[in-house]
């Protein structure tokens, strides 16, 4: 981002810097002016009308919501349904946060090296990440097909019984994070793998010359290193993973039993859109916002931490 | 280090790891590739037998031009327009912002960059709904600038913080010069600064695109048959079709909807990474 703002200057004042600082806040306001009024009126505005929402009873297809206070909230609270959404968030955001950042790191790594035919590796584990949700899912609904799945099938020859992916919620829960994951890992692999390449190389050279084991060299001389892409990957991964609509709802539309594979944003989606209660949408919705908020400012401030030391 | 055995190890490594990636997006080709026959039959689906023995190209001409064509090919259509303009618009305006925020001096800058990427923690499904209301009163529910609007506004925050970075590496004396030259501001930006931002407002547009053109949550809820882009379309098969299982015909779609995207990556791996690594080292 950029450095220091320049403190606004009271009018009047003679201009301080070359130029003609008058004109140059005349451009910067025609040139900003679009961008802010698209944001504050599409973005910002929706949110906070969200936010008013969240304390209606509202049925979408009705033109009036009723002001109710905090009912919506109380609901939350004491809705079984929540509680699972709740766990499954946490569950399917970490797992994907994790894994994906772990193994995108262990592949970077490896594929650091100089290998032939390592582009070709690197575009074939980047390509998921830009392929559209809806289509991994479906690609991945016959993987875990119960039928004639891939899973069951490789099973099957090894003479191993698989669980019903579709059935069962705990094993639902657990195809979509891997769905997730496959479709994520490439991003965490090309930042890592960019920041590896980035690196200074002499610093690890130092290390081995001076005996350091691989794994104090991995820990105290790379992890370091890395540590502001791994803050970046950390917020950026968990941004979008706590967001993933798209998969959920092709593969399992929120289920199976209710709320089985359901995170927030598809409770958000089913309260809203299904079953017509967009008020206590709203409400999930608003809750999901403030949990991010806070996550996120956790992990800028420590970002910011990290930065320092 | 450069043995020739650590080579093969490595070599060795990354072919699981090309399979894992591989395998779903290899089956949903060959699986759009089958005849109907060929996908009844159990046997010519399992591991190892999964690509068809003869392709057959049905399922395509059933999304084009057959009984699938009314669904696909307007969805089609939708998302080319529909990313094509939000991208353009969306990164023009960035392009504006991000100039305004490197080069000129005014005062309350860091507050309205704040303004901007602050949106990129807003979570879409909280906008949905307000926009959904919003919509119906400006009869733009079901309609492509009601799809062209928050597409603008998912790809506006994510274009200013990639081209922002691009643009705090240009050269900008060169600008300077070409003012002492006698250009005026906006010359000088034509002139000089245009061909030197280009490959970063480029790299910014692709990453734009396939934010807009993979896009779910809006799609699937702010339009129905009249705006739907193919992603939603996909969805709408699966609902469909529980009856038929028009598995074939969903691959196909998922295979076309899948080639822009994997093309863009083949030409411009380098350069997507470039923009999305540009917040990663500055902060």
């Amino acid at each position: 981002m950029t450095s220091a703002a320049v403190p606004p200057a009271p009018v009047g004042d003679p201009p301080r810097r070359r130029g003609r600082p008058i004109g140059e806040w005349t451009l910067a306001g025609l040139l900003l002016l679009p961008n802010l009024v698209l944001l504050v009126v599409f973005t910002y505005r929706p949110l906070i009308d969200n936010v008013r929402l969240s304390f209606t009873s509202w049925n979408i297809s009705a033109p009036v919501a009723h002001y109710i206070g905090t009912a919506n909230y109380v609901r939350w609270w004491h809705d079984p349904n929540s509680h699972q959404v709740l766990i499954n968030t946490v569950v399917f955001t970490v797992a994907t946060v994790g894994v994906s950042m772990v193994l995108g790191l262990a592949l970077a790594m490896l594929l650091d090296q100089k290998l032939r035919g390592r582009n070709i590796v690197r575009s074939v584990l980047f390509a998921p990440f830009v392929i559209s949700g809806a289509a991994v899912g479906i690609a991945f609904q016959f993987v875990f097909d119960p039928n004639f799945g891939l899973i069951r099938d490789l099973a099957q020859r090894v003479g191993v019984t698989v669980p019903d992916f579709y059935q069962q919620p705990h094993w639902a829960l657990f195809m979509v994070t891997v769905t997730y994951i496959w479709k994520n890992l490439g991003y965490t692999f090309v930042i890592y793998l960019a920041a590896l390449q980035g690196r200074r190389a002499d610093l690890d050279e130092a290390a081995e010359i001076d005996g350091a084991s691989p794994w104090r060299r991995f820990t105290k001389v790379l992890l370091p290193q890395l540590r502001p892409t791994t803050y970046f990957l950390s917020i950026t991964v968990l941004l979008n993973s706590v967001q993933v609509f798209d998969i959920i709802n092709v593969m399992t539309r929120g289920g199976p039993q209710g709320y089985g594979t359901a995170t927030m944003v598809y409770q958000v989606y089913k309260e809203t859109f299904v079953n017509s209660q967009a008020g206590y949408g709203a409400t999930i919705a608003t809750i999901m916002f403030v949990f991010l908020l806070v996550v996120t400012l956790v992990q800028v401030r420590l970002m910011d931490r990290g930065r320092q030391t | 280090m450069e043995t020739n055995k650590t080579k093969w190890g490595l070599a060795g490594a990354s072919v699981p790891i090309m399979l894992w990636t591989l395998i779903p997006i290899v089956w949903i080709v060959a699986t759009s590739l089958k005849s109907t026959t060929a996908l009844a039959d159990q046997q010519q689906n399992v591991f190892g037998n999964f690509w068809p023995k003869s392709i057959s190209w049905d399922n395509y001409s059933l999304i084009f031009t057959g009984g699938a064509k009314d669904l696909f090919v307007p969805a089609l259509w939708h998302s080319i327009v529909v990313c094509l303009v939000a991208t353009l618009i969306s990164v023009v305006l960035a392009t504006f912002c991000a100039y305004a925020i490197a080069r000129l001096d005014f005062p309350g800058k860091k507050a309205i960059l704040i303004t901007a990427l602050t949106v990129s923690f807003f979570p879409v499904i909280a906008m949905v709904t307000p926009l959904f209301n919003l919509w119906r009163i400006l009869h733009l529910f079901d309609t492509l600038p009601g799809l062209i609007i928050p597409y603008i506004t998912l790809t506006l925050p994510l274009s200013i913080w990639i081209l922002s970075a691009f643009f705090q590496q240009i050269p900008w004396e060169m600008e300077q010069a070409a003012q002492v030259d006698g250009a005026s501001s906006w010359q000088a930006f034509v002139k000089v600064v245009a061909p030197l931002a280009a490959p970063g407002v480029f790299t910014t547009a692709i990453i734009a695109f396939f934010t807009a053109w993979n896009d779910f949550v809006f799609s699937s809820n702010l339009t129905a048959a009249r705006a739907q882009t193919v992603p939603a379309a996909l969805n709408s098969f699966t609902g469909a079709s529980q009856f038929t299982q028009p598995t074939g015909a969903i691959c196909a779609a998922a295979v076309v909807v899948t080639i822009p995207v994997v093309i863009l990556v083949l030409l411009f791996q380098r350069r997507i990474v470039a923009g999305l690594t540009s917040g990663a080292v500055k902060g």
